[in-house]
């Protein structure tokens, strides 16, 4: 497979090589390679997370730095969409009562 | 309304009487005082649902954090634990409403392949020159996906990353759990990965190649 021949010549064809750099990837592309970039062999599941997600918002909202101290939600929740929401919820609620 | 330790939450929610009910009337109160910043991006308090949604999630907290009582395991406050349960039953309600007409079968192409990736090979470029090498590319990198990954893996992944459905709605679809559909997702990508390894290419390679020409 020429995968890698095939990018390189589009990339010539498109002008990405040159000044212009208006020319896009294909958003979904894009997204496609952000996704596996992110992708590690060991993950935890959104089980993982939930289990953990009350400790990890407090620990953020004192300004501990949580994401060194649990760096597999950090990970998770940068990928899964719904668990970043509800940690992001969860983390609105407990500014607005500070621990 | 009390202060009450966490032991003091458990104590009097497992208690039997006056101490019970003022437990759980102000468990109840600080659920309904936090809904609104949670539901802020989602729901406004002057939305007409808005009352009867957080008043039936309260409700449903109660039962949960109840039921649950015994998990509980005093790594945050009591009530930040309560507050999570009440998150995920309302952003889980507000979703279902939200997705309510989607149907999973709108993603798919059904061609005599089988099903495809449909939203990776569709990009107008408005460069007509590119256009021929860009879909042999993309059309590449279909075949890749096609063969790695299975009808599901392929389907929840357009969805979830593409589409922007919510991964609770889309494993409701397919009768699994979020859960599981998370895993189902995580080992389409380390595949993918692999595969793209294999081909002598990682992520990393192909934005380099992007960026710098």
């Amino acid at each position: 497979m020429e995968l890698k021949g095939a990018i390189k010549r589009l990339v010539q064809r498109m002008g990405w090589d040159k000044e212009d750099n208006k020319m896009q990837l294909p958003e979904e592309f894009q997204k496609l390679l952000k996704m596996l970039e992110n992708t590690q062999e060991v993950e935890f599941s959104c089980d993982d997370v939930y289990h953990l997600l009350d400790q990890y918002s407090e620990a953020v909202v004192q300004g501990e730095n949580a994401e060194q101290l649990m760096p597999l939600v950090e990970h998770h929740i940068n990928i899964c969409p719904d668990c970043r929401e509800e940690f992001e919820a969860l983390l609105r609620v407990l500014q607005a009562s500070p621990v | 309304m009390a202060d009450r330790t966490n032991e003091e939450w458990i104590a009097d929610l497992k208690s039997n009487g006056p101490a019970k009910e003022a437990a759980l009337g102000d468990l109840r109160a600080t659920i309904l005082a936090g809904l609104p910043y949670a539901l802020s991006n989602y729901l406004s308090p002057d939305n007409p649902q808005f009352k009867s949604l957080t008043e039936e999630v309260a409700q449903d907290t109660l039962l949960r954090a109840m039921d649950r009582l015994d998990t509980f395991e005093g790594r945050s406050r009591f009530t930040t634990w309560v507050q999570k349960i009440a998150i995920r039953i309302a952003l889980t309600e507000l979703r279902r409403r939200r997705w309510r007409d989607f149907s999973l079968d709108s993603l798919v192409d059904e061609n005599e392949e089988g099903v495809s990736f449909p939203s990776l090979m569709i990009d107008p470029s408005p460069n007509p020159d590119g256009l021929t090498e860009q879909n042999d590319m993309l059309q590449q990198v279909g075949k890749l996906i096609e063969e790695e990954l299975t009808d599901k893996q392929r389907q929840a992944m357009v969805a979830t990353a593409i589409e922007g459905v919510p991964l609770e709605e889309v494993a409701r679809r397919m009768g699994m759990k979020r859960n599981a559909l998370y895993k189902l997702l995580h080992d389409a990508r380390l595949r993918l990965k692999q595969r793209l390894a294999n081909e002598g290419l990682t992520p990393e390679d192909i934005w380099a190649i992007f960026e710098s020409g």
